[in-house]
């Protein structure tokens, strides 16, 4: 689109945020009663929802279990309605399938899977409106999900996307920023011992740039971390006082 | 279906409370359980509503897109619905588990649909045998909790009232080539209009007695219900029955009274709770799943 | 080819010839009719299916001709379906290519999924499910010809093939269709020129067991008064009680023939 500045002079993006501000994120947990854990975030347009089953038994067949861990199932879907352009199919092509073998790479590294040997757990996410940062809403949906079925893991997952453009990096792309085909950078890491648990990179980016998005993208990262924070305890308290303790 | 394990003990203990017209969460027969119904929750569609019955949780989008009409009909717009029974309602979906249940659900509604007064199909035609409006209808099933098809056509009604689709107009060039102009104005736009749209009312025979709006126990304890799709003026659209039970000539005489008189107490709710978000306009709080 | 000056080229767009065609010349509106058409019906006339039957209505002019085939019961294939106690039936409605007027109108589309789904729940209330524990009965029916009330013959059809196959069942499922005129008329077994009438009122096809007074299957479409539907199912029933002597009939003589024969390969 000519004329349409991904930076600004002033450092302002096309939604008027600076480089190193995340969208709003506001989230709630708890939002279905018959799953084990749920939740629901909204990253500026982008709006994501994570259910939980488990741990239970493994569904199908017994030979998949593993005998000393839990086996993490996931399942990413986008509804037909969520793109600009109309989906054909929720689930099941190329793209849903990558992005699910990394939902499970990312969760298999933070669940403790050696407290639940040879059971199952799943996780479902489903986008409902698709505006950039897909993947990082899911992973920030998840982990509240999981921590609302109450299993545990090592630590929080937060995941961030950054892009680079003219020296800056950006961070939390939208759908306009990102399809304008510049590098991107998708980090989930354990904010607390500051280990990444999924990293993923498209486009080129040369390496002496590497460092500086590295680090924008983990201090985004700790960003989420505080408001998912904040969004557990505060479910927490909420909690608490209607069970009347 | 995402179903639930019963003892025969369960079973008897609901189907005697039913005969005293008294289900298991105190509601009569007749009643339907806290609907709660909200548009324009995504943003990205042509006209959207998201619908909470119980535990059952809906989202339907509407997507309308320009296209070829149909050949026998070439002065009408179409209708595609397509269901998508999420694995977020039952981990059994997941995968294509869900397919054979979606495709049912939207056989169900293509029948329900498939007559005259419904929609009006015209007002989507744009010019004869060559464009038309489709209007895909996506229906996303989020959580199950018994009741699908009603709380599905709720949704459907609401999401047909929310939507907006933008004026077209075509010049012609002088050598007749045909362009398609699109209104840059958001607010000029078509609303489609719903006063004859039906809603599905399912009727579950339970022992000798029939319940609207059975939760998912209920469900198990069912042994044939008859689906009544009923409009806003008492027309009957459609019936069909599912179940592996019979059911009595007379009970289904029984049902399709209730269902009609049912519908038009739903249609009627429905209607205000619409009329009452389009009063509000811009000032309305969208809440969506946050609240 | 470029520059191929032999070939005769083709228009480069080309429409569909039904555009042009002429507009069918309006046709006499049809009486009410409250009787089912003659029915012809054979069960036992394929050797490779354990049962089988064959239906043919309407006569003269053409009528809608149905095929019906019937296997069973077998070992299910194993999947965990909880409360499933009793056999699984699996239906199939097919229509064959050349039955309708129209180019392969209706095969293979959602219609022939919803149909198959429509004949198992009707079927299902019929057989004795529970005496096959663990095992999978099979149904097919393929529509040779349809002129009208296709549905109701193959419902008809596919319980003369079940009992056929000697599968234990609480009764025969005899099905009847109904359309209703724009004058309102009620008109029972319509002909195909009947039912896709553009301002037809709608389509009924009932599922009756006659012995015990039992609807097992309903579908329905189009616009309903509720005192008109009430009259459509009651109109309805008395054609499947119409109908039904003239299936037993064709059981009792399938049952004649099978005796008569002298066992010889496969019973």
């Amino acid at each position: 689109m000519a004329g349409l500045e991904l930076l600004s002079d002033q450092g302002y993006r096309l939604d008027g945020r600076k480089a190193v501000e995340l969208r709003k994120i506001q989230a709630r947990m708890g939002v279905f009663a018959q799953a084990d854990g749920s939740a629901y975030i909204e990253q500026g347009n982008t709006k994501a929802l994570a259910v939980v089953y488990g741990p239970h038994e493994i569904r199908g067949s017994r030979s998949k279990a593993l005998h000393d861990r839990a086996v993490v199932n996931c399942q990413y879907s986008m509804a037909t309605f969520s793109t600009g352009e109309r989906k054909r199919r929720p689930h099941g092509d190329r793209k849903s399938s990558e992005m699910t073998l990394h939902l499970k790479q990312t969760f298999e590294a933070a669940i403790l899977t050696q407290l639940y040997p040879r059971s199952q757990i799943d996780i479902y996410v489903q986008i409902l409106q698709a505006d950039g940062g897909n993947y990082c809403a899911c992973v920030n949906a998840a982990t509240l999900a999981i921590m609302d079925a109450g299993i545990p893991m090592r630590d929080y997952v937060c995941a961030c996307s950054t892009g680079f453009i003219e020296d800056t990096p950006l961070v939390d792309l939208c759908y306009v920023e990102e399809a304008a085909g510049g590098p991107q950078l998708a980090l989930a890491l354990l904010p607390k011992s500051e280990q990444i648990a999924l990293l993923e990179m498209n486009s080129r980016l040369h390496e002496d740039h590497l460092e500086k998005v590295l680090d924008a993208a983990s201090k985004a990262c700790r960003d989420v971390y505080a408001v998912l924070d904040r969004v557990v305890r505060d479910h927490v308290q909420e909690v608490c006082t209607l069970l009347g303790e | 279906m995402a179903w639930v394990r019963l003892s025969e003990a369960e079973k008897v203990y609901i189907a005697h409370g039913v005969q005293e017209d008294l289900r298991q969460d105190g509601r009569s027969c007749e009643d339907y359980r806290c609907i709660e119904v909200e548009t324009d929750v995504v943003s990205n569609t042509s006209g959207s509503a998201r619908v909470k019955l119980g535990h059952t949780d809906i989202l339907v989008g509407i997507k309308a897109e320009m296209g070829t009409p149909k050949l026998e009909r070439p002065h009408e717009g179409c209708v595609e619905f397509f269901v998508d029974c999420s694995a977020n309602a039952a981990p059994e979906f997941e995968g294509r588990g869900g397919e054979e249940l979606g495709t049912e659900i939207a056989n169900t509604l293509y029948r329900m649909f498939n007559n005259e007064s419904s929609l009006d199909l015209k007002a989507l035609c744009i010019s004869q045998a060559e464009h038309c409006w489709i209007l895909y209808v996506d229906v996303l099933l989020l959580e199950c909790g018994g009741n699908l098809f009603d709380a599905i056509s709720i949704g459907v009604k609401a999401a047909l009232f929310n939507t907006r689709i933008p004026k077209v107009r075509i010049l012609e060039d002088e050598e007749g080539s045909k362009e398609i102009e699109l209104s840059d104005d958001p607010y000029d736009c078509i609303r489609l209009n719903v006063e004859n749209v039906p809603c599905i009312i399912t009727l579950s025979k339970i022992g000798h007695r029939h319940v609207v709006d059975a939760t998912l126990q209920e469900e198990a304890c069912t042994l044939a219900s008859l689906l009544v799709s009923v409009t806003s003026k008492g027309l009957l659209t459609g019936m069909k029955k599912v179940g592996k039970g019979s059911l009595d000539p007379e009970s289904i005489f029984e049902m399709i009274e209730t269902g009609k008189r049912v519908g038009k107490a739903v249609h009627v709710s429905l209607q205000e709770i619409l009329n009452k978000e389009e009063s509000l306009g811009k000032q309305r709080q969208k809440v969506g799943f946050l609240g | 080819m470029p520059g191929d000056s032999r070939r005769i080229r083709g228009p480069e767009e080309s429409r569909c010839p039904l555009l042009y065609a002429l507009p069918e010349s309006p046709q006499a509106p049809e009486q009410a009719r409250t009787e089912p058409r003659p029915l012809y019906a054979r069960a036992g006339l394929l050797s490779q299916a354990k049962g089988s039957a064959y239906i043919e209505t309407g006569g003269g002019g053409g009528g809608t001709k149905v095929l019906s085939g019937a296997s069973g019961p077998r070992e299910a294939e194993r999947r965990d379906g909880p409360g499933l106690r009793g056999a699984r039936l699996v239906c199939e409605f097919r229509w064959a290519p050349f039955a309708r007027l129209g180019p392969r109108c209706g095969v293979g589309t959602a219609l022939e999924r919803e149909l198959s789904l429509a004949l198992q729940e009707s079927l299902e209330p019929a057989v004795r499910l529970e005496r096959y524990p663990r095992a999978q009965i099979h149904v097919w029916v393929l529509v040779l010809e349809d002129r009208g009330s296709a549905f109701a013959s193959a419902l008809s059809a596919a319980s003369l093939a079940l009992a056929d196959a000697g599968i234990e069942m609480y009764d025969v499922v005899v099905g009847c269709a109904l359309s209703r005129g724009p004058g309102g008329c009620l008109l029972l077994d319509p002909s195909d020129r009947d039912e896709g009438r553009p301002k037809s009122g709608g389509c009924l096809t009932l599922a009756l067991m006659p012995a015990l007074n039992q609807v097992c299957g309903l579908l329905c479409n189009g616009e309903w008064t509720e005192e008109s539907l009430s009259q459509a199912v009651r109109l309805c029933m008395e054609g499947c009680h119409r109908l039904y002597p003239v299936l037993q009939q064709c059981l009792v003589r399938a049952t004649k023939r099978k005796i008569s024969v002298p066992q010889s390969g496969p019973a």
